[in-house]
């Protein structure tokens, strides 16, 4: 190999890379665009939280006006309740449950409620039922989910307070029944256990380094690096080839006493190029406008085998583009299905979206490509401060497979160009 | 004292698949010469100047440069190869593209860039070596090739048809940077379907036609040998046939061949001016329509159609 050939093949390619607007649209542009998306869109600093349309049909007509809890004060409840300064209900009152019905499936409620007859005097004396209907369907997805948590908590909120109230009713009642203090302290609360038999704590604990705002977007920068290998290796990395074949330059260049070797190494190396200019573009806008927090040390060894991990995954994602280049009739050809792979794996592998939040086949196929497996482990690292032992081995075979994969793709070109040439 | 051989080519064979590209092509490249290959497109020009540059490889036979295999890298760095088309970086500037080939050629970057500042300033580009190659026009691609094909200072020069597409101007001046590296004692192989740039630069040509050479010698020796004669080019408008038959019937001792082309009739004769009033008022009345009359001097182009009966451009 001739160094001074490789640097030259190289000064080249990197010469290309800063001087294509096509490059810069895709490997500077496209990832800060998509990290402002995430930072404000996706993963907002403070989700909104969105008001419900909901129906009530109040079918209730208290006997007494002394009963405490009726239809109306629902209606009430629902009418006044607060997040901060916003309603969480917009209440819309219907006379019959035909017409809320029709205005839910129409999408104009996202609940509805029927409050029936006799509930205020079924709820004080004992138990009654209310009729709550969702908008769903698969077309609503997730909106929909997200809507039933909100509605489920209010919902535990209201039966907690009239649980509440309802003891407080009864220890009244027992008191002005001249039962003893004693006896109607374990009333209660033997009351309380019926009512609510174990009360449950719940805390969430977040995973270290990707609790706040700022170290989420630490994290998503790290996938978005990997997404960026996937484009880099996939487009360019397959093109860099094929367009010396198309435009006939490598006639020229296989004249000069260089090895077609000195050219795939020449052109990886540009490559890599290409993806250190986009890395370090995308940290540099996360980390400073963003201020979002990558956690990187260093001092710790950890911290470098992830970057070794990133740094092999895209030789990984060029061997994978010169596998493509070898099979690939022209440039277009070759960039298309570049593009098509490099999208179709940064989503169904664990690369864009965390591991956990994908189903188990893809986190299976996150497992094999090595690649996503490399991001997965260099995130963990980096952002939940895992320990090296844990990774130490899995660092050594994905070292070795990312080298073989490249090396797949050098064999594969490098035959492709002596069958050209023959 | 014998001539130091550059290139020996031996029962030369290239097929690509079943087509047949070099049919046992056989010679010899002295030093120092400039060496012609002239034929049509498709004659196999290129294909045997690709495997003298190491590019490609030979299906059979023997090829051997400076004495060696045209393959080896020792070889690769005393020969140069200026393909047609100016294959060329867009996105680097004139200098740039010089310094990447130099490159290539494992020439440090000081001594690189003092080469490629001399060869801009000698192919007329000094003052646009800094501009991106893709504000170039055709003419100035082609120069910056043949400059980008020097900066190894190649023993060997293998020229693909180096003034194709280009203006009379820079031609000549093309022209005259070859002749200077003779002068320095290079060797060129001047591939090339022009039949006045053969005769102007090489000293020996090859005559190629579908994969073989049909005669080499000195451009004087060739003209002697295969065409003594004028050609006589009579353009036919209308009635082609007619005249051939015609002329061919009538047997003039001063017609030494006839060949009849796509809308002309070529007539080999010594006498080009005694024949004109003789056959032109016989065609004529038979209804031929003559709508050109050219009388040629002896040319390659004359040897040419000679050995295969077809134009060089046709």
């Amino acid at each position: 190999m001739r160094w001074r050939a490789v640097k030259a093949i190289f000064i080249k390619g990197a010469k290309a890379v800063i001087r294509s607007k096509e490059v810069w649209a895709w490997m500077i542009i496209f990832p800060v665009i998509l990290l402002i998306l995430t930072a404000y869109v996706f993963i907002p600093k403070k989700p909104p939280i969105p008001q419900l349309r909901v129906g009530i049909v109040n079918y209730d007509t208290p006997e007494s006006k002394k009963a405490p809890i009726t239809g109306e004060l629902i209606v009430k409840i629902l009418n006044t309740t607060k997040v901060g300064e916003k309603k969480l209900f917009r209440v819309k009152i219907y006379s019959s449950k035909d017409k809320m019905l029709e205005d839910l499936q129409k999408g104009s409620l996202d609940y509805g409620i029927v409050i029936p007859k006799g509930f205020s005097k079924n709820i004080t004396w004992g138990q009654t039922y209310m009729e709550i209907y969702a908008l769903g369907g698969e077309i609503y997805g997730e909106y929909t989910s997200a809507l039933k948590y909100q509605v489920q908590g209010f919902l535990e909120s209201l039966m907690k307070g009239i649980v509440e109230m309802k003891i407080r009713g009864l220890e009244e009642s027992l008191k002005n029944e001249g039962v003893p203090s004693s006896e109607v302290k374990d009333i209660i609360e033997y009351a309380k256990g019926i009512a609510e038999p174990i009360i449950i704590h719940y805390k969430e604990v977040k995973p270290k380094h990707a609790e706040t705002w700022y170290e989420i977007i630490g994290f998503t920068t790290i996938s978005l690096i990997g997404m960026m290998l996937l484009f880099g290796g996939f487009i360019s990395g397959s093109a860099a080839i094929v367009r010396e074949k198309e435009e006939k330059t490598i006639i020229k260049l296989l004249s000069t006493p260089i090895t077609a070797s000195d050219i795939l190494i020449g052109t990886t190396l540009s490559v890599l190029f290409e993806m250190l200019i986009s890395g370090i573009v995308i940290v540099l806008f996360a980390t400073l406008v963003l201020k979002a927090k990558i956690p990187f040390n260093i001092t710790s060894p950890g911290h470098w085998m992830a970057l070794g991990m990133i740094i092999l995954a895209g030789l990984a994602c060029i061997g994978i583009g010169l596998i493509i280049s070898a099979f690939a009739k022209d440039t277009k050809g070759a960039s298309v299905l570049g593009m098509i792979l490099a999208w179709l794996f940064a989503f169904i592998t664990p690369i864009w979206f965390p591991e956990w939040m994908l189903p188990r086949p893809l986190q299976l196929l996150g497992e094999i490509f090595p690649v996503s497996k490399s991001i997965v482990v260099a995130r963990r690292l980096i952002m939940f401060g895992r320990p090296v032992s844990e990774y130490a081995l899995v660092f050594v075979q994905l070292c070795v497979i990312n080298i073989i994969v490249y090396l797949v793709g050098y064999f594969l070109c490098i035959r492709g160009l002596r069958r050209w040439l023959e | 004292m014998p001539r130091e051989v550059v290139i020996e080519v031996k029962d030369l064979v290239k097929r690509y698949g079943k087509m047949e590209a070099l049919r046992g092509v056989t010679f010899k490249v002295y030093k120092g010469e400039i060496f012609g290959l002239l034929g049509p497109n498709g004659a196999g020009k290129s294909t045997l100047m690709s495997i003298i540059a190491g590019i490609r490889k030979p299906t059979s036979g023997e090829v051997r440069v400076f004495g060696d295999n045209p393959l080896k890298h020792e070889v690769k760095s005393r020969v140069s190869y200026c393909p047609e088309e100016p294959l060329i970086y867009t996105h680097l500037t004139g200098l740039e593209h010089l310094m990447f080939y130099a490159g290539l050629y494992n020439i440090p970057s000081k001594e690189a860039k003092r080469r490629a500042r001399i060869l801009l300033e000698r192919v007329g580009l000094a003052n646009v070596g800094k501009k991106y190659v893709s504000k170039y026009s055709h003419g100035m691609r082609k120069r910056l090739a043949i400059a980008a094909s020097l900066i190894n200072d190649p023993d060997l020069l293998l020229l693909d048809e180096p003034t194709v597409g280009l203006d009379p101007r820079i031609r000549r001046e093309i022209w005259n940077l070859i002749l200077e590296l003779k002068r320095k004692g290079k060797t060129v192989i001047l591939a090339t379907h022009y039949m006045e740039e053969a005769e102007a630069l090489c000293d020996r040509v090859a005559i190629m036609d579908r994969g073989r050479i049909l005669a080499l010698d000195a451009p004087k020796n060739l003209k002697e040998r295969y065409a003594p004669e004028a050609t006589l080019h009579l353009k036919i408008s209308t009635g082609l046939e007619i005249a051939y038959e015609i002329i061919v019937e009538e047997k003039l001792p001063e017609i030494v061949k006839v060949y009849k082309g796509r809308d002309e009739i070529r007539i080999l004769t010594q006498k080009p001016y005694k024949i004109i009033p003789e056959i032109i008022p016989k065609i004529t009345s038979a209804g031929v329509r003559v709508s050109e009359t050219v009388i040629r001097e002896a040319t390659l182009e004359a040897v040419f159609i000679a050995l295969t009966g077809r134009g060089l451009v046709e």
